[in-house]
């Protein structure tokens, strides 16, 4: 019988420097993420900070399972159900830890956990995530030009407008792939 | 089972992944709420979502991908590394680049193929359309190995898709055994051949010079002894040994392989011992101009009849690797081989089994000179226990089983030695110098089994 212990032993030994850094980064990141949630004056329950820390552990550990879309919703959640709802650089800092987190679930989610890697691997999606995030902290900047601005608006007329964007992006999205 | 082209295996469909799904899932739900409940800091949870969900739907891989797996070397020595490499290309179109951004590959490979990296797992990028995960693979033990695709995953640009291949047919790596450092001085017992670097006892056509004799009829004039002659008036002639070849008999024993074996820097069993052993004795031998066969009494690997020259080298080698220890394929153990007479007959066993004694006995009584290599490890414990099975009997009793069978094995040597059977340990160089001296010495003498072949 193989002991476990030295099972985990054997895999921490080979565990590869590039996926053992990615779920690092994601732990990070997620930690980041909480407290922005939780640190703010408002209330946020205790319940959902504790699903979304060992949902969190759990994505960090299988970053290709459910539990990181479970981690994100819950802190999602957080936010709805205890914040104010202005924007906060809170909500500026949680996007972009969670922005991260996804990144490097992803990219550790590309490789076994005991594959070697070279750095450029590592380094492949930083730019793109790099663009996202400058757009998010331009997005929070316009957010907050409007929110002081305060023009008028409609939800209908805002969720037309989404529909439309998202009937958009699937008419002109790809075919599906071949096999 | 492949063993001579690449494997070329299709992954599988691309397929979104949970990544790809959270961003999609998060950008709607945030997006939603935000408009529903007029709430900023949900929209800016939801900006960096929806910029990866359109990010990687931008970069939806279309074609489909196929690896193929190909080890630069089928064939090596123990040491020996080759690497493997696993190509990744589009199906149907080789040229067309990779719709993917990394390439993540793991190889299943046996015990005896250490791969570099040691996981044998690694992750490349997809450069200008090709990927290429390469793992090195050293043999460290004779004999075949497989290596096969254990996984491989392509990575479409922000992990948005993947294809996944898994387990393929594997690939075989035959690893032959490195001849075990080994020379002998000039001792063949009794060659009787007519080529070969031998000195033989009678005179003829060779390099060695023997006697200066006066001339006779029948003598080749290059022979005449110039200086000889005028000194003495009369024609006199340099006479030779005659240079032969002998055949050679490797007896193989597989019945057993006592030890443990850690490859070809470490722990040498029984097996691995005779099997190297057995690779530089023919390789010694058949540079000498020998011609040397191969019997295996396990019956694991196929007899090999005489030969001689390089390509028989290698057969010798391609017939050793697959030598395996088991006892259910065992023939009869006196059964009469096809020897050429006066062969010299080495037997590589660990004199374990008595049935293999028996067989080297019925050899040496039917006139062959037999050395008997003794090939079972010195850390295998004193006296041949490992042929002990202790298991669910008294633990006082095994230390006693030991030292009888110590006590066995060493009368069982000596009944060899009675017969002229030299049994000596493997040491590489010179390990069958002294003892195949004593043999040619011997072989002029009466023997005990009275007869000569």
């Amino acid at each position: 019988m193989i002991d476990p212990v030295r099972a985990v032993a054997a895999v921490v030994r080979r565990t590869g420097a590039v996926p053992a850094t990615a779920r690092l980064v994601v732990a990070g990141a997620l930690v980041v993420a909480v407290l922005a949630t939780a640190l703010p004056g408002w209330n946020v329950p205790d319940v959902g900070l504790l699903v979304a820390v060992v949902a969190g552990v759990i994505w960090a550990g299988a970053p290709d399972s459910g539990a990181g879309l479970v981690c994100v919703v819950v802190l999602a959640l957080c936010w709805l159900t205890s914040a104010p709802g202005g924007l906060t650089p809170g909500a500026v800092v949680t996007a972009l830890a969670l922005l991260v987190a996804h990144v490097a679930a992803a990219l550790a989610a590309a490789m076994p956990l005991t594959a070697s890697a070279d750095r450029a691997v590592a380094l492949r999606w930083a730019r793109p995530t790099a663009s996202i995030a400058a757009v998010v902290i331009a997005a929070a900047g316009l957010l907050a030009v409007l929110d002081a601005w305060s023009p008028p608006g409609s939800v209908v007329i805002t969720l037309g407008a989404l529909a439309l964007v998202a009937t958009g992006a699937w008419r002109w999205s790809p075919d599906d792939t071949t096999s | 089972m492949n063993a001579a082209g690449d494997i070329g295996a299709p992954l599988g469909q691309w397929r979104p992944t949970a990544a790809h799904v959270r961003a999609v899932v998060m950008a709607v739900a945030c997006f939603t709420g935000a408009v529903v409940w007029r709430r900023a800091d949900l929209a800016i949870l939801g900006v960096p979502f929806a910029g990866l969900a359109a990010w990687g739907a931008a970069h939806r891989p279309r074609r489909a991908v196929v690896a193929t797996l190909d080890v630069e070397a089928r064939t090596m020595f123990e040491g020996q590394a080759s690497p493997a490499r696993v190509t990744v290309t589009t199906a149907g179109d080789q040229g067309a680049p990779v719709d993917a951004d990394i390439v993540a590959g793991a190889l299943a490979t046996g015990a005896w193929l250490v791969p570099d990296p040691t996981s044998a797992a690694r992750a490349v990028l997809v450069e200008d359309g090709r990927a290429e995960v390469v793992v090195t693979l050293q043999a460290v033990r004779w004999g075949r190995h497989e290596v096969g695709l254990d996984t491989v995953a392509c990575t479409s640009r922000l992990g948005a898709y993947r294809s996944v291949g898994v387990r393929t047919m594997p690939v075989l790596i035959t690893t032959m055994p490195q001849s075990a450092e080994f020379d002998a001085a000039d001792a063949m017992p009794r060659p009787g051949g007519l080529v070969g670097l031998h000195q033989s006892r009678r005179l003829g056509s060779g390099s060695e010079p023997a006697e200066v004799r006066p001339f006779r009829p029948g003598d080749r004039l290059r022979r005449i002894n110039w200086s000889v002659s005028s000194r003495t008036g009369e024609l006199h002639v340099t006479s030779t040994w005659a240079d032969r070849d002998a055949h050679v008999l490797l007896l193989l024993d597989s019945e057993y392989d006592v030890g443990l074996s850690d490859g070809i820097a470490g722990r040498a069993s029984s097996l691995d011992v005779a099997v190297r052993a057995a690779a530089a004795l023919g390789e010694h031998y058949l540079r000498a101009g020998d011609r040397v066969a191969l019997a295996d009494l396990g019956r694991r690997v196929r007899d090999v009849p005489a030969g001689s020259g390089g390509r028989h080298l290698r057969r010798l080698l391609e017939v050793l690797v697959s030598a395996e220890p088991g006892v259910d394929h065992r023939a009869d153990a006196v059964r009469a081989r096809p020897i050429t007479g006066g062969a010299l007959v080495i037997a590589l066993t660990p004199l374990i089994g008595r049935s293999t004694l028996d067989h080297v006995a019925h050899l040496a009584l039917h006139g062959h000179s037999v050395v008997v290599v003794d090939t079972r490890p010195t850390d295998a414990g004193a006296g041949s226990g490992d042929s002990i099975d202790t298991a669910g009997r008294d633990a006082w009793a095994a230390p006693l089983a030991v030292r009888l069978r110590a006590m066995e094995r060493a009368a069982e040597i000596d009944r060899l030695g009675e017969l002229g059977v030299p049994v000596v340990a493997w040491r590489g160089r010179g390990t069958l110098d002294e003892v195949l001296r004593g043999v040619s010495r011997m072989g002029g003498t009466p023997h005990p089994g009275g007869r000569r072949s």
